[in-house]
């Protein structure tokens, strides 16, 4: 089987090892991958800053940059959700182009959703190698809010990551609740943006998570700037690269 | 109400450093918001009833002139008196020279979101009639001189010691601790006034078109004795609030109940058909109905925001809202906060000024899980986003800087470009290598410095994907 | 009111919906509403068939909501336990509705000699007031009333929700100024559910009843406006109490 890899703006640029867990793990479990390099953002910052006309290039170049491939796989809820479910509202008035991606969209797939419901995998351990770490990390699973409403996903890496024996989920106050980045808004409001992330940095304290993850690097992004600014020891990694760790 | 929306950041600010206020509404979490969800649970049809719900609402939405034409001849036929208000300016005279005309003193007033739109209160005094707020809720801040903080809690910034205070400066009660105490005090106070008031003026929360019946949800008493004691009740609504029959209120009651507090049902539930008959031992003689359009017309015309029409102001988007939850409801400058009056505030009053509203979400989708309804809260959120943004079809609404509009154009040419995006984000990183230490930013300039005030801010790595990806494929 | 001005409104609507023409309306009229009749008849069997069931489910939903329940197998039963509740109370007088499930208490004779002041709306001895007099009369007694009695006109179910529909001899005050209520509720008497309740409800209106206000009553009044601490007994009754009588109303 094969599939594209859009490895999101965020990734790409501040934090590469995402992605190559990301291209790790598929590889591991059997998919060829591969790299439309033309590929480029995915115009999510300036539709929801509600500049449409300015994601609409956008849009249409994911189109033709994705269009031969069999399955397109993101490390990225809020990136998935767009190119998925949002293109419908910016692409409304291009009736060639809308049409294009509704073939295209059912093919998209964040990363997690994508092993669970496409390559049918709810149990990771077939794939632990003599590599995989013995000792059982504590890992809170953060619920980032568009991969969890827009997409329906948190059973997928929950039960992924519960699948493992060297990982013990953990649960920590108000895990459903908005971290605070919400793009352009923690810019925009920082001082709310502030608020939300200092309770959610609370709750992570009062748990007994040695490490955070998500399948949204922008909310890791934001929650491990706000645990580092406060000198907090958890750790923050992302969906793959904690597949990537503990099965060695 | 008048707006102050334009004070939206000064208004959350002061509030984010109120630790009362903050304790209070960081109990919606345990409070309302999961105790709509475990009364969500227990019904054993929850979804199918939140289907049934906005296929209701959206018909008679997409209906409205029909219903509003069967109501009036419902409400008439009830020996009511009914009558369209376009604004709320028009809908307040009525109701202040229906008062004039009949001498009346005093008027009873049991929740209405809608006459706080009309600033009711304050026009009746302006006319020598003096209105009393029943809802205790609603009497704590009429007696504090302030708006309602939430459509349901209306005092919930306030605790018991604020009230008491209160109670103690402008009642002369003695201040006392325990809440049965203090609200035995607007009990006492306010059961004289229910006796003697010549007019009852109470909101509704459905209306029936097919009967001409008012719905009234409440759980104190007052909206019943509102409309039991005085010899003229009014009832002043939004003309979206109408159902087309009486077998719709099951439906709709339950939603609304359910999600505003959680409980199974309100203490009680009153429908009103017009005045009393011969055949009533007692009741109000006069019924009017007055019907508000205010700005509704306009939600109406527009087939994007046409859903914020099927609010049933139950409250739960507020309680479900990470943002409400910090900033609280007074910050939104008007009368309806959080997630649906982040699009109807706006909307009714004056989108430019209230600007900042529908910017002031992380469009997580609380909102949208949590309305019975099923309303799509941070879609409308966008669409409102590209009218002050972008100006959508008319420029008029457009409100930002040449500055952004410059900025999102060349940053769209910049990301839609991996050459460029590559070369710009370098040239980031050599700029920003300086001031980092770790890869780590502790403090960025300007516009940014908001990030940093909160977070550190990592710079871009060394070698991107794209390029790792490129070496590794050659 | 004023024709033009209806019009203006109607017509911002009307274009708003993007409405080009209203001849729809007569066939509107007939699409949008059903028939009453059969939801009425419905849930009327319904409640009959399955009184003993209905009974004990509202029951347990009326004790949910906060109601005192006390379940008996005839009247006079539910006599001895309405002396016994009123017995807890500090009572020194009493208003309650004129209807068959109060006047079987018999109240007069149940507290003789209690110095218990009984007031009924419609008794003899106010006949000689005026209506408008009979009515202030009643209202000044209900005021100061310490318990109200009502039977009921039906109950629900799903909710433990006592309805009351004020009418001749049944004042809308009996339920809500004293600060405790105590309702009779007899076999046959309770619906399923809200959907029944309105059902029924709806018939009775468009069929033309003219009493025109319905109460619907489930629990104590209360209130959560202070710190979201419950309270009980605001402005309308904090103390309620459900007898409920195993037996049909007996047929008048």
């Amino acid at each position: 089987m094969k599939a594209s890899l859009f490895v999101t703006c965020i990734v790409d640029q501040f934090y590469p090892k995402i992605g190559e867990s990301t291209f790790g793990i598929l590889n591991r479990l059997g998919i060829e991958v591969d790299f439309p390099k033309g590929q480029a953002c995915c115009g999510q910052p300036m539709f929801n800053s509600g500049y449409w006309n300015d994601s609409k290039p956008l849009a249409k170049k994911f189109l033709q940059d994705f269009s031969d491939s069999e399955y397109i796989v993101l490390p990225s809820g809020s990136c998935a959700a767009m190119v998925s479910k949002f293109y419908a509202e910016i692409l409304k008035d291009e009736d060639a182009a809308l049409r294009e991606w509704e073939q295209i969209s059912p093919r998209i797939f964040e990363l997690s959703d994508f092993i669970f419901n496409v390559l049918k995998i709810d149990d990771l351990n077939q794939f632990v190698t003599p590599n995989s770490p013995s000792g059982v990390l504590k890992i809170a699973y953060h619920q980032a809010c568009h991969a969890l409403r827009e997409l329906n996903i948190l059973n997928q890496p929950l039960t992924l990551l519960g699948s493992l024996s060297n990982v013990e989920l953990v649960n920590f106050d108000q895990e459903d609740v908005c971290c605070g980045f919400g793009g352009t808004f923690s810019v925009k409001f920082p001082e709310i943006s502030g608020a939300m992330l200092s309770d959610k940095i609370h709750a992570l304290r009062n748990s007994k998570a040695e490490i955070l993850t998500s399948v949204d690097s922008s909310c890791l992004m934001h929650i491990r700037g706000g645990i580092e600014k406060a000198g907090d020891k958890i750790k923050v990694m992302h969906f793959a690269e904690i597949l990537h760790d503990r099965l060695g | 109400m008048k707006p102050v929306t334009e004070k939206f950041r000064d208004i959350a600010l002061d509030t984010l450093n109120d630790s009362k206020i903050q304790a209070n509404l960081n109990a919606l979490y345990e409070g309302f918001h999961s105790r709509r969800i475990a009364a969500g649970s227990a019904t054993h049809n929850w979804e199918d009833l939140r289907e049934h719900g906005r296929s209701i609402r959206e018909h008679t939405v997409e209906n409205l002139d029909f219903y509003i034409e069967i109501l009036e001849q419902a409400v008439v036929a009830n020996g009511g008196n009914f009558y369209l208000a376009s604004d709320a300016d028009e809908a307040a005279n009525y109701v202040v020279e229906l008062a004039k005309s009949k001498n009346v003193k005093t008027v009873i007033k049991s929740k209405s979101m809608l006459s706080e739109e009309m600033s009711l209160n304050s026009k009746l005094e302006q006319n020598n009639v003096e209105p009393i707020e029943t809802d205790l809720g609603e009497y704590i801040i009429q007696l504090a001189d302030e708006t309602p903080f939430h459509i349901i809690a209306p005092a919930m910034h306030k605790d018991r010691s604020d009230v008491a205070d209160l109670f103690s400066e402008k009642l002369g009660a003695a201040k006392s601790s325990d809440v049965n105490e203090l609200a035995g005090v607007a009990r006492s106070q306010l059961r004289e006034k229910f006796f003697q008031a010549d007019m009852g003026v109470t909101g509704a929360n459905f209306v029936v078109a097919e009967t001409g019946t008012v719905a009234l949800v409440s759980n104190e008493g007052n909206g019943r004795m509102c409309t039991s004691m005085p010899k003229i009740h009014v009832a002043v609504t939004g003309m979206e609030k109408i159902v087309p029959t009486m077998n719709e209120l099951s439906t709709l009651l339950r939603l609304l109940i359910r999600s505003a507090t959680g409980q199974w049902i309100s203490s009680y539930v009153t429908t009103i058909n017009g005045p009393r008959s011969s055949y009533d031992e007692d009741g109000p003689e006069e019924f009017h109905l007055v019907l508000v359009d205010n700005g509704r017309s306009k939600l109406l015309s527009d087939p994007e925001l046409r859903e914020a029409l099927l609010c049933v102001r139950c409250g739960a988007c507020m309680n479900a809202c990470p943002v409400y939850r910090k900033v609280g409801g007074h910050s939104y400058g008007w009368v309806y906060p959080g997630p649906i009056g982040a699009i109807v505030s706006p909307v009714l009053t004056d989108l430019k000024q209230a600007k900042d509203l529908p910017f002031a979400s992380s469009l997580c989708g609380a909102c949208h899980e949590a309305c019975p309804v099923k309303i799509n809260i941070p879609r409308m959120l966008l669409h409102l986003r590209r009218k002050l943004s972008e100006g959508d079809n008319d420029l008029d609404t457009q409100s930002s800087s040449v500055f952004e509009r410059g900025f999102m154009k060349g940053f769209s040419k910049i990301a839609g470009n991996p050459l460029l995006m590559g070369f710009s984000v370098k040239f980031l990183r050599v700029i920003l290598l300086p001031f980092s230490k770790n890869g780590r930013l502790k403090k960025l300039p300007g516009y940014l410095s908001g990030w940093t005030e909160y977070r550190t801010f990592p710079i871009p790595a060394k070698v991107s994907f794209r390029r790792l990806w490129k070496l590794k494929n050659r | 009111m004023d024709q033009k001005l209806k019009t203006k409104f109607l017509d911002r609507v009307k274009n708003a919906l993007g409405r080009v023409s209203d001849s729809d309306f007569d066939v509107k009229k007939e699409q949008f509403f059903t028939n009453p009749e059969p939801g009425y008849r419905d849930a009327m069997t319904d409640s009959i068939e399955n009184a003993v069931n209905l009974i004990n489910e509202f029951e347990g939903n009326a004790q949910n909501q906060g109601w005192n329940t006390y379940k008996v197998s005839d009247v006079s039963r539910a006599r001895e336990v309405l002396n016994n509740i009123l017995n807890q109370i500090e009572c020194k007088s009493i208003v309650c509705t004129n209807e068959q499930a109060v006047n079987l208490m018999q109240l007069d004779g149940l507290l003789s000699g209690r110095g218990i002041d009984i007031c009924k709306m419609k008794s003899d001895d106010q006949i000689n007031l005026d209506p408008n007099e009979k009515e202030q009369y009643f209202r000044s007694v209900a005021k100061i009333a310490d318990v109200g009695i009502t039977g009921c006109d039906f109950a629900v179910a799903e909710t433990g929700t006592v309805v009351v529909i004020p009418k001749t001899g049944v004042s809308r005050l009996v339920s809500l100024a004293p600060p405790v209520h105590v309702a009779i509720v007899f076999l046959g008497q309770v619906v399923r559910s809200l959907d029944e309740l309105f059902a029924i409800r709806r018939y009775q209106i468009v069929s033309g009843s003219k009493n025109g206000y319905m109460n619907l009553i489930s629990g104590p009044s209360r209130s959560g406006d202070i710190e979201n601490i419950m309270i009980q007994g605001v402005h309308g009754p904090g103390d309620v109490h459900l007898i409920l009588v195993e037996q049909g109303l007996p047929t008048e």
